[in-house]
């Protein structure tokens, strides 16, 4: 399996390290977008929706807050925090 | 300038439900202080930071990014506005079990009635913009005065949303038969 490329932003890299420790998949994007990050559950009843794949940035406006929304979506995640509780 | 940190939620054209194919576009339209979630066809969502001397300003601006790029989308939802007596916990430092004697009215040294939920069932929801300025004035809890404000903006988005949402719904009553055929609403 190719590894992806390390993102520029070492807040990004360190976010996307973080989900994809959590189970996230990282997939290649064009564009605007250096990549996306999808939940390993893929659970079309999931109340995250939305947020179940999401879409990382090259370049942001301000990596901090990205890196740190990266963080929120995981951790915010239904599923997880169903199964942290069991 | 403050930095407002809020999710809106869009449902995107139905010519063009496939949310991927509008991620540039909201890049380009100014949406780069937004993380985007493209998980559902038909929807897409943005988690927002954004910089704005008020979170009216801040929520107006996003939303009018939004439509720019995406033409026809319609705002579907807003938050952070409901909140269960997990989320006020942490928003509080208060345990769970203490913020639901505050929401029962078990707390002795609280006269004042507790907002009432806005969605109530097996889990009750409270507007957060209601429980915020609560907490302030009756309990030694202060929540930033920001995001007392975002919530309220929040609110008020959904609130609008739903309304518009109901109307469309209703009006389609006319195709309804008149009469239910199973005679079941009699």
């Amino acid at each position: 399996m190719a590894k992806r490329p390390r993102h520029s932003s070492k807040e990004i890299e360190a976010a996307v390290a973080f989900a994809e420790a959590a189970g996230w998949k990282w997939i290649k994007a064009t564009g605007h977008a250096w990549g996306r990050l999808r939940c390993p559950f893929n659970d079309p009843t999931c109340r995250c929706g939305e947020f179940c794949q999401q879409s990382i940035w090259s370049t942001p406006r301000n990596p901090e807050n990205h890196a740190r929304a990266i963080r929120r979506i995981v951790e915010g995640c239904a599923r997880l925090q169903t199964k942290g509780k069991e | 300038m403050t930095s407002y940190e809020f999710t809106l939620r869009f449902r995107l054209p139905e010519a063009k439900p496939d949310p991927e194919t509008w991620v540039d576009r909201l890049y380009e339209a100014g949406c780069d202080d937004a993380t985007i979630g493209t998980g559902r066809r038909g929807l897409i969502g943005l988690v927002f930071a954004r910089s704005a001397t008020s979170a009216a300003k801040a929520i107006s601006s996003a939303v009018r990014d939004v439509q720019r790029a995406i033409p026809g989308a319609e705002i579907v939802s807003a938050e952070p506005d409901l909140v269960n007596l997990s989320d006020l916990a942490k928003l509080t430092g208060f345990t769970r079990q203490n913020m639901r004697k505050y929401a029962v009215g078990e707390m002795q040294s609280v006269r004042a009635f507790f907002p009432p939920p806005a969605v109530s069932g097996p889990e009750n929801y409270w507007r957060l913009a209601e429980v915020s300025v609560w907490m302030g004035v009756n309990t030694s809890v202060k929540f930033e005065p920001s995001l007392i404000d975002l919530a309220y903006e929040t609110s008020r988005v959904n609130l609008k949303a739903q309304e518009t949402r109901l109307r469309q719904s209703h009006n389609q009553r006319a195709k309804l038969p008149r009469r239910s055929p199973t005679g079941a609403a009699a």
